[in-house]
């Protein structure tokens, strides 16, 4: 809403008061073009004409399709509010009003004409005539028949355009809209870092170990900013994760709900986008939870190994002697089946079994690559955090003092206090995140081999770790190597181990003892992998169980 | 990242498909990004929670 020029007041003959509406559909059209100030022009000359008295003014940049007008009913209120001084309200054109059709359009002049105000316009004569009321009912028609015939060429030519693989709409997080041939596409934000901590946090949320809710909390802790520069939240991460373009894909609506591939690329290729919803889907499997029947910690082979008459899972119990002594067997619950071993036995013949169980060469030799370009993309990621977490840690630090000493005061308020020391490990959690950049200098001075040599050494060191983790790991590892299980007379070398298709399809990583064919193995190739994925990330964080440092 | 192509080598498995290489390249990639990930968070001291962290200090 805009005062009058005090000039446009100056007509003490003037018997009737006006009120001048101008109306745009957009605040970016109140500073651009002549939109306004042609309406102002025009709604001027028509009251100076009708010899009107301009009473007020209003500026509203605000669609005339949508379902919620705020600022032009607020204008029509303030109108009625002051109906004793106003006899007429001048808009520029019809389409003013409304672009929603006939019904809006004699809905808000029936509202004026209630109230004794008349409705009039500066480009278009309408009278009370026969044909004036077929013109004004026309023009009410036409304003909407424009609005959508603009609106289904906007989408139609935007549908082809996505069609084709092109980005219509405003860059989400990650992105900046940009042009390539004249046609709009994404390409990634021009702060690097951004991009490359969003790329991090989508392989890391695609590698199956992380919950959402804790990548997307690490990503805020990092420095991650949505699209509208807002500290990242739990759901928009959803959203990141779920949304085609960070794969470089499009679908939608307007490609009637096929995937098209982009004009631009992701974060993520589009096979990896694919598998990263197939792992938030639970359709990839990374490890299932192990049983709570099967966790005890001396019988680590229960229900894992296979009785060698019936192949169904063992039992594994402790018997109580005449003696008073307990010792532990494994057994087939069927009696028939005669199974029944020592525990200690099984579990030393295990152990020399996973001695001979090591990743194939070639294998090992892809690894070491791959963990070569992760450890770059690391320091890459580090780089970003680095400079993300230098804006935040200021902040944080800030805070941090603030609840130091809000501490101090409230020390004898225990529930007070309590809040408090939430906020505070909060705080640090956030602070040592945004630090985590800081060492990136240290970092490179590590040998890359060294990186190296430590990573694989989690994939071989597959039989110590089965000796000092904890009961849950060995388990996980026990099916890591041998996913359906293994029969006892395997165990001891007199049959051939089942494999993994992994090991299969990459032979020389498992010496058999025995001359038979290893029987074949339905489950995923790569699940192995996966679990393997799995058991580390559940372990690494116990204190003292990274898989360099066995426990002792 | 590394090729299919580059990938298939390293394995010396030309019989598997590019498909095969293409998933064990991908899930190989992975557990590397995460046993990087250890690796850093282990040696930066990242892994102990603020409250661990906090009960070290004098």
């Amino acid at each position: 809403m805009q005062s009058v020029p005090a000039e446009a007041h100056a007509h003490p003959a003037m018997p009737q008061n006006a009120v001048s509406i101008l109306r745009v559909s957009t605040k970016k059209q109140l500073n651009e073009g002549e939109g306004i100030e042609n309406q102002r022009r025009g709604n001027a000359e028509y009251i100076r004409r009708r010899d009107y008295r301009l009473v007020r003014e209003f500026v509203i940049a605000e669609s005339a399709d949508g379902p919620a007008r705020e600022d032009f009913e607020s204008a029509l209120a303030q109108v009625v509010a002051n109906k004793a001084e106003i006899n007429v309200v001048v808009f520029w054109k019809v389409d003013r009003i409304s672009r929603g059709g006939v019904l809006p359009y004699y809905t808000v002049k029936g509202v004026l004409a209630k109230h004794g105000i008349r409705v009039e316009f500066a480009t278009e004569q309408i009278d009370g005539s026969a044909s004036g009321e077929l013109m004004e009912t026309l023009l009410a028609g036409m304003a909407r028949f424009e609005n959508r015939l603009r609106v289904e060429r906007t989408i139609g030519v935007e549908k082809i355009l996505t069609k084709a693989g092109y980005w219509c709409r405003g860059a989400p997080t990650g992105f900046r809209n940009a042009r390539s041939d004249g046609k709009p596409i994404l390409l990634p934000t021009e702060d690097a870092g951004q991009w490359e901590l969003l790329r991090a946090g989508l392989r890391k949320q695609l590698s199956g170990a992380f919950t959402l809710a804790g990548v997307a909390e690490e990503m805020r802790g990092s420095g991650l900013r949505t699209c509208r520069g807002n500290p990242l939240g739990k759901q928009t991460w959803i959203n990141i994760c779920r949304a085609p373009v960070y794969g470089g894909l499009l679908r939608g609506e307007w490609t009637d709900g096929a995937f098209v591939r982009a004009r631009f690329d992701g974060p993520l290729t589009p096979e990896q986008w694919t598998a990263l919803q197939q792992v938030l889907d639970g359709k990839k499997r990374v490890g299932a939870p192990v049983p709570r029947q099967q966790v005890h910690p001396d019988f680590p082979l229960r229900r894992f190994l296979l009785c060698p008459g019936c192949g169904r899972t063992a039992r594994g119990y402790f018997s109580v002697g005449r003696s008073g002594r307990a010792f532990g067997y494994y057994d087939c619950k069927e009696p028939a089946c005669g199974f029944r071993v020592n525990s200690a036995d099984a579990h030393e013949a295990f152990v020399e079994l996973l001695r001979r169980v090591r990743p194939a060469g070639p294998l090992l030799a892809l690894f070491r690559e791959l963990v070569l370009g992760a450890w770059e993309a690391k320091l890459r990621e580090l780089a970003a955090r680095r400079s993300a977490g230098r804006e935040s840690a200021g902040g944080l630090e800030e805070e941090k003092a603030r609840l130091l000493t809000l501490m101090k005061r409230n020390a004898e308020k225990p529930g007070i206090l309590e809040e408090l020391e939430q906020d505070f490990e909060r705080v640090e959690g956030e602070l040592s995140l945004a630090r985590l950049g800081d060492g990136r200098e240290e970092f490179e001075k590590y040998d890359r081999e060294k990186v190296v040599d430590e990573c694989v050494a989690a994939i071989l060191g597959v039989v110590e770790l089965w000796q000092t983790w904890p009961v849950d790991a060995k388990i996980r590892i026990q099916r890591l190597v041998f996913p359906q299980g293994i029969d006892y007379e395997a165990v001891v070398g007199n049959r051939t181990p089942q494999l993994s298709l992994l090991y299969a399809a990459i032979p020389g990583s498992l010496t058999a003892t025995s001359n038979m064919a290893p029987p074949t193995c339905s489950v995923s190739n790569f699940w192995l992998i996966e679990e393997l994925i799995r058991w580390y990330e559940t372990l690494r964080y116990l204190p003292g169980r990274m898989p360099s440092e066995p426990a002792a | 990242m590394l090729s299919i192509e580059e990938c298939r080598r390293l394995l010396g498995s030309p019989r598997l498909s590019d498909a095969e290489v293409a998933e064990i390249r991908d899930t190989l990639q992975a557990f590397a990004a995460t046993l990087v990930d250890g690796f850093v968070e282990k040696h930066a001291g990242a892994h102990r929670t603020p409250a661990e962290e906090r009960s070290q200090k004098p």
